[in-house]
């Protein structure tokens, strides 16, 4: 009970904090449309029929975006698309989070060979050009779903994070209360649960946000590059599909259906990087005071 | 009476931060003649840095010079006022005739150029034609009464330990033949024995060049065997000014009384000395009244009402003496 | 180090190959038998000795002859262009380095420069411009700022090319019209970079300068008459840009990891353009060229950026 009031009064601070930010103010706004987009969009908008009578229309009152090369709604498809953008940006986010943070923190705290060797590995995931190693992989890989699609694209984005949680982890292992908690003969387990996260988290969370942005620009390349044949909406295939087939590049009327997903990608990166400055100081307690 | 070298008149410096101002240094005034050392005491924020920048115009934003006159006297006579100078007129006066060891010197010099790249960049501003090899002769000869090594002049900063980077400054404090030195705690970050190594070099270097020193620090043990005058700074004000040895044995306000009660010494008991208690007041928010009358023993006695009014000036009290206290009389017959 | 990460790479392009769906052997020896027109089991041994890889020994053998053939320089020919994939890599990476030095010497020199000024001045216009600027082009990536640059610049105002690495209409070699040639067509990918990177450059170097400004180095290099451009270039500048230079490397690596789709856009032949027409076209030989020439200048980069650091900084020098 008592848990469950400092939860709650704990996000009211936290909105507070970045509330009070008007760059994050900003990037909060933006983040929350698109979620509420990508949750409730598909829900309410019906399956786009394809109307070829309709083709490439430009903006008009039925169509606010025009249409695109089937004679779909553009804005439709952006709505239906931001599911997928997110979703794969998420999950790349979350796998890469995961990485990084067990072997950051089983490094830092094993220490020794453990962290040598992990330390190595995690090295030259870095000196590794990423992209290229993320379209060799678009090979092997079936990326048929975003889950899949996000876990390949984490694969090689957790090692700067992992390194910089390792070395949290030893400027920690060295406080007080750390040191305490081993002389109390507190697991190790938990002491990475109830000491060692809690002091990471914010870092942690900025972190996320920005391999989310690194993930959309590396998805929508790979499907501009047509590597991935991506099944569904997502507004990397509308620009791939605008650029190959439609011609916007040559000054055709589709450069509305070029732009749309474009623009959206902005405001999303947008977002993000307004957001993200705020985040670490709503979230690190020693910044917050 | 020697001739007078720099007459500071009512400077005072102000910081404004949070729409607030901040007087760091209050209408001084002091005077200082060719060739003696002049002491500024005071505690860590009393303000002397802040007087010794606000005299070489060297005060950064937030902090600009609110009022007052810096008048300095040249070897061939006449008189300038520095503060109306422009910063490329002041810059001609700076090295040439007013120096300045800053405190934290340990810091001071550029990590990637080598110690004689300091020298020379030094000399060639005020005077591009000089030759590399005379600066470079010349810096070899302070170094040696430095008594430091030529080597020094190949090495980077980072190469030398903290007493020997401080020789190297007063060193290259000299190389254009200054007329005053300003010395801002120039031995505080060092350890004892190369605080008196440095100041037995210091007064070397003055008796040797004739030189005026202005020497600032919050340490007493150490000034009374350097300084002939001795200004005592307290809340960005000047509280008393005299020959040291006078303030030292009579002082005429209860702060320096005081501080002076604070310097242990070998040959008494040290259960006998007492810091002042209190702090100094919050420089943005001074009480209306004489700004040590909360720490001030007389004060508490109801010898004194100290009051604001009477404290904005300065009263003789002896020969050569001033005291910003007005009831010194009362206080120190006692 | 570095000799870990090619062989990491060279290992991860070993099990890329391994779990290709099919038999690269056979899929390769099929199409060189049809376009060769040889039999089918000649075509095999040239497909092994091209692709480098034998299915009919173990595992640890196949890869210890793989790595040893790369080695030994043993690329193998391209399936699409037919020729040694170490000719066409020598021939990819001079377009692709003169396009990444000069994009990223523009940005850096320009980004230290302004980062330099505008701590200098504390312009509070200046910082706001460059908050934009980093939100609008931090935000779109760079080979979407690639299309619109094409758009606006050769398609619409027709001023710059913006296909291939120099006009048909000249020839190769050193006259005037080649040079001028390529640099025209240089300036648009040139420019996508230099939009892209710039702001995070300046941004990088004002936090530099500002802590140097705050040094206790300037403020006594003042106090000693010294001119505002001596204190401006070897007190900040040298000072506040030594810190930088190891992220030079980085930015390389990260700029010669997106060069596959802004060499592609612009039809480019360096090595990303290779690179991602080699996948799209299945041509492993081509791909695994490319990919360890990619590996290789990135990690030397970074290796010279270690070094060029460690002769710029006194503090390392002497060890």
């Amino acid at each position: 009970m008592k848990r469950n009031k400092n939860t709650t009064s704990g996000i009211r601070a936290f909105i507070s904090v970045i509330w009070r930010n008007p760059l994050s103010r900003v990037g909060f706004i933006l983040l929350v449309l698109f979620l509420l987009m990508a949750i409730l969009g598909p829900e309410l908008i019906p399956a786009l029929k394809s109307n070829y009578a309709n083709r490439l229309k430009p903006p008009s009152a039925d169509h606010w975006l025009g249409t695109d090369l089937a004679g779909k709604d553009t804005l439709a498809q952006l709505v239906l698309g931001s599911r997928d953008v997110l979703l794969v940006a998420a999950y790349a986010g979350v796998f890469a989070i995961s990485f990084a943070t067990i072997i950051g923190v089983v490094a830092g705290l094993q220490g020794g060979a453990v962290d040598n060797a992990l330390m190595l590995f995690t090295n030259v995931i870095l000196t590794t050009p990423t992209f290229p190693m993320t379209m060799i992989l678009s090979m092997v890989i079936r990326t048929s779903n975003s889950l899949v699609f996000g876990l390949m694209l984490s694969l090689f984005s957790w090692a700067g994070l992992a390194k910089a949680i390792r070395s949290q982890v030893l400027t920690l292992k060295h406080r007080e209360f750390i040191e305490a908690s081993r002389i109390m003969g507190i697991s190790k387990v938990n002491i990475i649960l109830y000491d060692v996260l809690p002091n990471i988290v914010s870092y942690i969370a900025v972190n996320f946000i920005s391999i989310m942005r690194n993930a959309i620009t590396a998805s929508v390349g790979l499907m501009v590059l047509g590597l991935v044949p991506f099944q569904g909406n997502h507004w990397g295939v509308m620009i791939t599909v605008a650029i190959s087939q439609t011609g916007a590049l040559m000054g055709s009327g589709s450069m509305v259906y070029f732009l749309a997903p474009v623009v959206c990608l902005m405001l999303f990166q947008l977002g993000c990087y307004f957001f993200a400055t705020g985040l670490d100081e709503a979230l690190n307690p020693r910044l917050r005071s | 009476m020697s001739d007078l070298i720099l007459e500071v008149k009512n400077l005072s410096v102000e910081f404004v931060m949070h729409d607030r101002k901040v007087r760091a240094c209050d209408n001084v005034s002091l005077t200082i003649k060719r060739g003696e050392i002049v002491g500024i005491i005071g505690e860590s924020g009393s303000g002397k840095t802040t007087l010794t920048s606000g005299i070489l115009n060297l005060i950064r934003a937030p902090g600009r010079i609110a009022s007052g006159e810096v008048i300095y006297y040249p070897r061939e006579g006449g008189s300038i006022d520095l503060l109306k100078l422009s910063e490329a007129e002041f810059a001609k006066h700076r090295w040439t005739n007013l120096t300045s060891v800053f405190q934290a010197a340990q810091n001071v010099m550029n990590p990637s150029l080598k110690i004689k790249e300091h020298f020379v960049e030094t000399a060639h501003a005020h005077d591009p034609n000089l030759k590399e090899e005379e600066i470079l002769a010349k810096a070899r000869k302070l170094l040696s009464q430095v008594r430091l090594e030529e080597r020094v002049l190949d090495c980077y900063p980072h190469q030398l330990s903290g007493g020997m980077k401080q020789r190297t400054i007063i060193a290259l404090s000299l190389i254009l033949d200054p007329d005053i030195l300003f010395l801002d705690e120039p031995t505080t970050a060092l350890d004892v024995i190369t605080q008196w190594y440095i100041l037995d070099i210091l007064k070397q270097v003055q008796k040797e060049y004739g030189l005026t020193m202005v020497f600032s620090t919050h340490d007493v043990s150490i000034i009374g065997s350097v300084v002939d005058r001795l200004a005592v700074m307290y809340a960005g004000e000047v509280v008393e000014f005299g020959p040291v040895l006078d303030l030292f044995k009579r002082p005429t306000h209860p702060y320096t009384a005081g501080l002076m009660q604070a310097i242990p010494s070998l040959r008494d008991d040290i259960t006998q000395r007492k810091a002042i208690p209190g702090h100094p007041p919050d420089p943005s928010n001074l009480p209306d009244a004489c700004r040590f009358a909360a720490r001030c023993w007389a004060h508490a006695a109801g010898l004194c009402e100290g009051a604001r009014e009477q404290t904005t000036r300065l009263y003789n009290s002896r020969d050569g003496q001033v005291t910003r206290c007005y009831s010194w009389e009362k206080v120190f017959t006692k | 180090m570095s000799l870990v990460t090619v062989l990491f790479a060279m290992v991860v392009m070993f099990v890329v190959i391994q779990s290709m769906p099919g038999n690269p052997v056979e899929t390769l020896a099929a199409e060189i038998a049809k376009s060769e027109n040889i039999e089918l089991s000649l075509a095999t041994q040239k497909a092994i000795s091209v692709l480098n890889y034998n299915p009919n020994i173990p595992v640890y053998e196949r890869l210890a002859n793989y790595v040893g053939g790369i080695a030994r320089g043993n690329l193998g020919d391209s399936l699409i262009y037919h020729k040694p994939v170490l000719s066409l890599v020598l021939g990819a990476l001079p377009w692709t380095l003169l396009v990444l030095t000069i994009s990223l010497s523009l940005s850096f020199s320009v980004g230290v420069l302004l980062g330099i000024f505008i701590a200098w001045k504390r312009s509070r216009w200046l910082n706001s411009v460059l908050t934009v600027w980093q939100s609008v082009f931090g935000s779109i990536p760079d080979y979407i700022v690639a299309y619109l640059l094409i758009f606006l610049f050769a398609v619409t105002l027709g001023w710059l090319p913006s296909r291939g690495p120099y006009s048909s209409s000249v020839t190769p070699g050193p006259n005037l019209g080649f040079v001028l040639s390529v640099v025209q067509h240089a300036i648009l990918p040139v420019l996508a970079y230099f939009l892209t990177t710039v702001a995070s450059w300046t941004i990088g170097m004002r936090a530099n300068a500002q802590t140097v400004l705050g040094e206790d180095y300037v403020a006594y290099a003042q106090a000693r008459g010294l001119s505002q451009r001596r204190i401006l270039t070897s007190y900040v500048g040298r000072n506040s840009i030594l810190p930088m230079i190891t992220s030079l490397a980085i930015a390389f690596g990260f700029m010669f990891g997106g060069s596959p789709l802004i060499e592609n856009l612009f039809l480019y032949p360096g090595v990303g353009y290779y690179l991602s027409t080699a996948l799209s076209r299945r041509d492993f030989p081509l791909m695994q060229g490319m990919y360890f020439i990619m590996i290789v200048v990135v990690v030397l980069s970074g290796l010279l950026a270690e070094k060029v650091y460690t002769i710029l900084n006194p503090r390392l020098r002497e060890k």
